[in-house]
């Protein structure tokens, strides 16, 4: 009797996922990985881009292109290498930080290189959170540059650096810091505080470089990118407030707002966050 | 030492502390045994703690090697391998707090994959570099109390990718030990560093290195517990059943015991007012059966004691009552005479002896029958009784003597005391008895005042002079001895002197014998002695003046004789006589006579070799029975005596029967001795003396009482002497002296 519960349940089980892991050695000689999900050819390869000192694992962007990949699209998910070759896990608040949001541009730009040399030739940006950012400034520094494959970004629960977050712990005193640091060319490691890290030990120029990217500029890249880029994002989502969903809104963004959704889109919100990403993936 | 028996309560304590002992004792032994389990388990334990030890730090070495595959998944290590550029700072602040390492890691060090430090650190005990092909098993290295293990593990992202570097960990081995391992057997907190253990060694010798103790073993010790508090338990309830033992043993048979036994001190010490009977049933059958004989024998005890007591007052009675007159008697008198003489040394008290003497009572006897003497004697002593006063007892001392001894008394008091005791009996009415003449009744009374002890052993006799006076024709009234009665009194003699010269002579009881020496005029050495009889009274001694009218009156001149020869015979056994060649003793003519004298003599004749031995006789005793004497002496002579005539001079005898004496030797009697100032005396003497010498005869000269006197008997040729100027006689216990 055991047995045949136990041969039964296998048979309910779904399908496993045969995913690829893929390593590219970046410019500055780091490894990085990616996991790449094959899907049907006709389809656009979705690019995910994880969240801040994340894993391609956060199961946000995980169980998105899980989804997405079950429904035959091929999805790419790298991992930041955050200075870190064939990095694994995420990366504490606590660590060293020697990375920057222009490695993470690089690295983004390295994958989409590979992703158009494998013969993807629609290629969707897919990003959450800071990851929607490293994405922007994608968009920034190689804006001119970008491959044409590049055909939409996606900017999940799109956020900022700098003033404005409620739940960031950047400050402009800490931002003076760095600047006066860096001014006496003192560019060593230092404790300082970014994002959700309230101790986040870097260099003054990488620590200043992610907060370049500040909520005026996001929604100027946003607003300014020749990609059709799409914003999503949750209602109740308290991370980024309510006050920079409304100036989103007002960018004339393609905002998509999900009732009820916070910052991670968990529970059921992960299913309207899927559909909704179907919708704009087939928006054309 | 005698053996005490104890009581039954000592008994019983002695079991009870015989109990305690081997309780004690059983449970000494069983805590022993359970130590010595302990000790076998304890060493057991030590094995096993060893063990423990090894395998520890055996896992603590495997763990050092599984422990890296974690490592692959620490992204930042391999940052530091691929960027070390800020290696420093990384190392301060993330290698040991990022909490990737384990805890017993007290320090690392990053190399790269040729082995080469990250950077360099003052302090750092790793070396700067390292061998990878040469990675050398774990090494231990000491340094105050620590012992440091450290272990390179190489850094791979899988097991199949290449070696990326290299992790370097410290680990300080004991505080490891006691952090991860939970030993069994092992206190981790008391594991310790030998002192001056080697700077490195191999981790399998380290255990050699490590001092700790075991932990309790909770088995053994809770087992203990559990003995001991069995032990306790089983103490209290022994401890109990012994002190209700103890109670019952006391109540139930100590204590009765101890009534039977006081009931039986008490019966001991008997007062039959305050014995007091065992009354209550004592709860043990034997010893109620015990109680009951007792209470019964008691009982019957008692009646026979009182018959008893009847039968001895009765007899006491007897012994110390005149049964005619009902007066106390003579040993009564005695007694209480003696008790008189003891309360006198001690008190300062007077006291009077009185006796009265019944005159002519022989005649009444004689005339009207021994029953109208004895009614007389009952008369006379009931007349006397009722005129003494309140105390006063009156003894029957002799036939018709009596006595009374009046304590306190003065003798004007005496005089009108016994006045009036002889008016009584004057007064009472003999005629109704058939007596046609008058009853006399004479009293002498001797008085010694209060300060005059020595007095009191011549009472008796001062009182028997009393009486003598108080007999004489025209002499009414009683008599009060005064000194002045003493002279021409000598002979008269109460009952007791009688009776004790009687008593010497038949029984030999008081009978002392005194020596005096008869020295040797030439030599002036003690040749013999002449033995002299004398007798010991309570009231001291009785002179010969009193002794030999006794003899003489009772007849007792053999029965004396031969008391003397065995008084004479036991003191030469007795050796009393060493270094002294003889002695002499005096025989009455009444044994001179007797054809059993040689017989009697016989005693002495084992001593003839030792001793000369003198027989004196008198010339008048001689002359008496000259031939059947002189036979037996001659007998006696052959036999080894040597015969002396004594007193020679005072007699009738001439020298003609002087040469048909068989005699060795001749005492001159002490009246021509002493007579010689007397030159007529002298000249006879000397020319007696002359003449005997001549004859072979040894001459004594007795009574030489001066200087002069012996002068002259040694010119006069005397070969002896003897008197109060050489010699005083003496009762000599032990041996003689050799000379005067």
């Amino acid at each position: 009797m055991p047995h045949r519960l136990l041969g039964l349940m296998l048979l309910l089980l779904p399908a496993p996922i045969l995913a690829d892991t893929v390593r590219l050695e970046m410019p500055d000689r780091l490894v990085a990985t990616a996991e790449m999900l094959p899907g049907e050819a006709n389809k656009p390869l979705l690019l995910f881009v994880h969240a801040f000192l994340q894993t391609r694992d956060f199961p946000t962007g995980k169980r998105l292109a899980e989804s997405l990949n079950e429904e035959g699209y091929p999805t790419l998910s790298p991992t930041l290498t955050l200075g870190i070759s064939e990095r694994r896990n995420s990366l504490p608040c606590e660590s060293l930080h020697l990375h920057s949001i222009d490695q993470e541009a690089r690295e983004l730009a390295g994958w989409i290189d590979w992703a158009e040399k494998r013969g993807h030739r629609n290629i969707l940006l897919v990003g959450h959170s800071a990851g929607s950012v490293s994405i922007a400034a994608y968009l920034e520094q190689y804006s001119g540059r970008i491959p044409k494959a590049v055909s939409k970004t996606i900017l999940i629960s799109l956020t900022h650096y700098g003033p404005g977050r409620p739940a960031a712990f950047e400050t402009p005193e800490l931002q003076r810091k760095a600047r006066d640091l860096l001014s006496q060319g003192l560019d060593e490691p230092t404790d300082l505080a970014l994002s959700f890290c309230e101790k986040y030990p870097a260099r003054p120029s990488d620590y200043l470089g992610y907060l370049r990217y500040t909520a005026s500029r996001v929604q100027q890249i946003v607003a300014d990118t020749p990609v059709q880029t799409h914003v999503v994002l949750g209602s109740k989502d308290f991370r980024i407030g309510e006050r920079w969903i409304q100036r989103l809104k007002n960018n004339n963004a393609r905002v998509h707002i999900i009732e009820g959704a916070n910052h991670f889109f968990d529970q059921s919100h992960e299913f309207d966050l899927l559909d909704r990403i179907g919708e704009i993936i087939r928006t054309p | 030492m005698a053996f005490r028996p104890l009581s039954i309560n000592h008994y019983t304590l002695g079991f009870l502390l015989l109990i305690a002992l081997m309780f004690t004792g059983t449970a000494w032994l069983g805590f022993r045994s359970i130590e010595e389990a302990g000790g076998s388990l304890e060493q057991h334990r030590q094995h096993a703690a060893r063990e423990e030890l090894e395998q520890a730090i055996d896992a603590l070495i495997r763990y050092l090697d599984e422990f890296p595959d974690q490592l692959a998944e620490w992204d930042e290590l391999f940052q530091q391998i691929g960027q070390p550029l800020y290696y420093s700072y990384w190392r301060q602040h993330r290698l040991l707090a990022a909490g990737k390492l384990p805890p017993l890691v007290k320090q690392a060090e990053l190399y790269d994959a040729a082995g080469r430090v990250l950077g360099r650190f003052v302090n750092s005990p790793f070396p700067d570099r390292i061998d990878p092909q040469q990675q050398a098993p774990a090494a231990v290295q000491t340094e105050n109390g620590h012992a440091w293990l450290y272990r390179y593990v190489p850094l791979r992202r899988s097991p199949d990718s290449p070696v990326q570097g290299w992790l370097g960990l410290q680990i300080d081995l004991i505080p490891a030990l006691r952090q991860r391992f939970d030993f069994r057997d092992l206190d981790a907190d008391s594991i310790r560093l030998l002192p001056h253990a080697p700077e490195r060694i191999q981790p399998e010798f380290l255990p050699d290195l490590l001092t700790y103790r075991l932990k309790p073993s909770p088995g053994t010790s809770e087992l203990l517990e559990i003995v001991r508090r069995s032990v306790w338990q089983l103490a209290a309830v022994i401890g109990l059943l012994s002190l209700l033992f103890y109670i019952l043993m006391v109540q139930v048979l100590g204590r009765p015991l101890r009534n039977i036994s006081r009931y039986i001190d008490q019966l001991h010490n008997r007062d039959e007012e305050t014995v007091e009977q065992p009354k209550a049933l004592l709860p043990i059958a034997e010893l109620e059966k015990v109680r009951a004989s007792l209470i019964s024998y008691d009982a019957d005890l008692r009646k026979a004691q009182q018959d008893l007591g009847r039968k001895n007052r009765a007899l006491w009675k007897l012994a110390h009552h005149d049964a005619l007159t009902g007066m106390l008697n003579r040993r009564a008198f005695d007694r209480d005479w003696n008790d008189a003489r003891q309360l006198l040394q001690r008190r300062r008290i007077e006291l009077g002896l009185v006796l009265f003497d019944v005159n002519r009572f022989k005649a009444i006897n004689d005339t009207y029958g021994h029953q109208t003497g004895d009614e007389v004697l009952k008369a006379i002593s009931h007349c006397i009784q009722t005129r003494l006063r309140h105390g006063e007892q009156l003894y029957r001392i002799g036939g018709d003597e009596f006595a009374a001894i009046l304590i306190g008394t003065r003798p004007k008091d005496l005089l009108k005391l016994t006045q009036r005791c002889l008016d009584a009996i004057e007064a009472h009415d003999f005629e109704a008895m058939g007596l046609k003449e008058p009853v006399r009744v004479s009293c002498g009374i001797a008085y010694c005042p209060a300060n005059d002890r020595e007095r009191l052993d011549k009472l008796q006799w001062q009182a028997d002079v009393a009486v003598y006076q108080a007999k004489k024709p025209g002499q009414h009234g009683p008599v009060l001895f005064k000194d002045d009665m003493a002279d021409g009194s000598q002979s008269i003699f109460s009952s007791w002197i009688n009776e004790a010269v009687y008593q010497a002579v038949t029984s030999g009881e008081g009978m002392v014998l005194y020596y005096q020496s008869i020295v040797n005029t030439q030599s002036l050495d003690i040749d013999y002695y002449e033995s002299l009889l004398r007798i010991r009274h309570e009231s001291g001694f009785i002179p010969p003046s009193h002794i030999f009218p006794v003899v003489h009156s009772r007849q007792l001149e053999t029965a004396l004789d031969r008391s003397v020869i065995r008084k004479l015979a036991r003191d030469l056994e007795n050796r009393k006589f060493q270094g002294i060649n003889g002695v002499s003793i005096n025989l009455s003519a009444e044994s001179l006579v007797r054809p059993e004298l040689v017989d009697w003599l016989a005693p002495l004749r084992s001593f003839l070799n030792e001793y000369r031995i003198t027989l004196e006789v008198t010339e008048t005793s001689l002359i008496t029975h000259l031939g059947i004497a002189s036979r037996h002496l001659e007998t006696l002579r052959e036999q080894g005596f040597k015969v002396a005539l004594d007193d020679f001079g005072s007699g009738y005898s001439s020298l003609l029967y002087l040469t048909r004496m068989p005699v060795d030797t001749i005492k001159f009697d002490i009246a021509l001795i002493q007579g010689m100032e007397d030159r007529r005396i002298h000249q006879l003497v000397c020319e007696l003396a002359r003449m005997l010498s001549g004859l072979g005869y040894e001459l004594v000269a007795e009574g030489i009482e001066t200087k002069e006197v012996f002068d002259r008997v040694i010119a006069a040729g005397f070969t002896h002497a003897q008197g109060f100027y050489l010699d005083t006689p003496k009762r000599h216990h032990g041996s003689l002296p050799a000379s005067s």
